[in-house]
C-alpha cells in the first residue's frame, strides 16, 4: 500500500538544523545518513553519523573535513585520472600516481612559483625539459641528454663540463687538498705525476688542463700526456730538471 | 687517509699512490684500480714515506 504524506507533516518532522549523526533529511530506517545544516547559507550531507561533503556559505566544496582552505578542499586521498582546468592551486598534494602538464613555453611555463608566472619549468619539445626565469629559457635538457644553460653566454648553448679535478701539494709529504671523480695520484718522482680517475673517460680524446705553482713562481713550463680513458701523467720542469711544485691543480673536460 | 699505495717502477725507483679523500673508495680498492697490472705493491702507512724528496729518483721499492 503507497504512503501518503501529508506537506503540513514534513513541516512539523523536518529539523531544519540537524547534524552528522542525526541529518535533517534521511531515509527511511538510515537516520544517521543524509542531509544537515551545520551553519547559515551552509549544507552538508553526512554517511553513517560522519560528515562527508560540505558546501559553505561561499560557495567552496569541502570533501571530507569542515574547514575550507579554497574553491575545493579534499583531505584525504583522490584517485582517477582528472583534468584540472584554469590555474589551479593544490596545497601540498600527496601525488602516488603520474601527473601530466602542458607543454608551456619560456614566458608561461606549465610549472610555476605562484604570483610568479613567468619563472617555472616547461617542455618546449618530445623529450626536451626547460627552465625559464623572468619569461626567458635560461636551461634545458635536449632529447640527446645535453646539459644546456645560458649563464651570461647570451643564449641557451651546451654547457661542457669538468669530469675531474684535483689540488695536490707536490712537496714534503704530498697530499691532495681536494677532487672531484678522482680516486688517487701517483706519485712517480721529481715534478711527475698520474692522476688516476674514479670513473673513466669515454674515450682518450678528453682535453686536460695541469697549472703547477709555488705561490709567487709560474714559469714552470709543464706537459700533460693522455695515458688512457681513466688516467692522465702530469709532469712540471723548469727548464733543467722535473720539479715538485707546492700547488698543482689538473682539470679534465669532455 | 693516512695510508699510501707504494710499488716499483720499471725504471727502478718506487711509486707512491695517493689515495684522494673524496672518492669513496677504500684504500684496497684503489690498490686494485690504480696500481698498474701485475705490479708487487704494499701499503703503507703515510710516516713512512720520506717527506724529504731532495732525492726523491733514488727512492727503492723494497719487497
Amino acid at each position: 500500500m503507497a504512503s501518503i504524506i501529508k506537506v503540513d507533516q514534513i513541516e512539523t518532522d523536518v529539523n531544519l538544523t540537524g547534524s552528522a549523526s542525526a541529518p535533517s533529511l534521511y531515509p527511511m530506517n538510515d537516520t544517521n545518513t543524509g542531509v544537515f545544516f551545520p551553519a547559515a547559507d551552509t549544507v552538508a550531507i553526512s554517511t553513517g553519523g560522519t560528515e562527508r561533503l560540505r558546501v559553505n556559505s561561499s560557495g567552496n566544496l569541502v570533501v571530507t573535513g569542515t574547514t575550507s582552505l579554497s574553491n575545493v578542499t579534499v583531505s584525504g586521498t583522490v584517485t582517477g585520472t582528472y583534468t584540472l582546468g584554469g590555474t589551479p592551486t593544490i596545497a601540498s598534494p600527496t601525488i602516488t600516481g603520474t601527473t601530466s602538464f602542458p607543454d608551456g613555453s619560456a614566458s608561461a611555463p606549465s610549472i610555476f612559483r605562484a604570483s610568479d608566472t613567468n619563472t617555472g619549468v616547461f617542455f618546449p619539445a618530445a623529450d626536451t625539459l626547460a627552465a625559464s626565469t623572468g619569461g626567458s629559457e635560461r636551461m634545458r635538457i635536449d632529447s640527446s641528454g645535453n646539459f644546456q644553460f645560458n649563464s651570461g653566454y647570451g643564449s641557451v648553448a651546451t654547457a661542457f663540463g669538468c669530469r675531474a679535478w684535483v689540488n695536490f701539494n707536490g712537496q714534503g709529504t704530498v697530499a691532495i687538498r681536494a677532487s672531484g671523480n678522482v680516486s688517487s695520484i701517483t706519485d712517480n718522482g721529481e715534478g711527475t705525476y698520474t692522476v688516476n680517475l674514479s670513473t673513466a673517460m669515454p674515450d682518450t680524446n678528453y682535453c686536460g688542463l695541469y697549472t703547477p705553482g709555488n705561490g709567487n713562481e709560474a714559469t714552470f713550463y709543464t706537459g700533460l700526456d693522455i695515458i688512457s680513458s681513466s688516467a692522465a701523467k702530469v709532469i712540471n720542469f723548469n727548464g733543467s730538471a722535473r720539479v715538485d711544485a707546492l700547488f698543482n691543480c689538473v682539470a679534465f673536460f669532455r | 687517509m693516512n695510508q699510501r699505495i707504494i710499488y716499483p717502477t720499471d725504471e727502478g725507483g718506487v711509486a707512491v699512490i695517493v689515495p684522494a679523500p673524496e672518492c669513496g673508495l677504500t684504500i684496497e680498492q684503489i690498490a686494485a684500480k690504480d696500481v698498474p697490472a701485475g705490479k708487487p705493491y704494499q701499503i703503507v702507512d703515510v710516516a713512512d714515506i720520506p717527506s724529504d724528496r731532495t732525492f726523491r729518483n733514488a727512492w727503492e721499492y723494497q719487497a
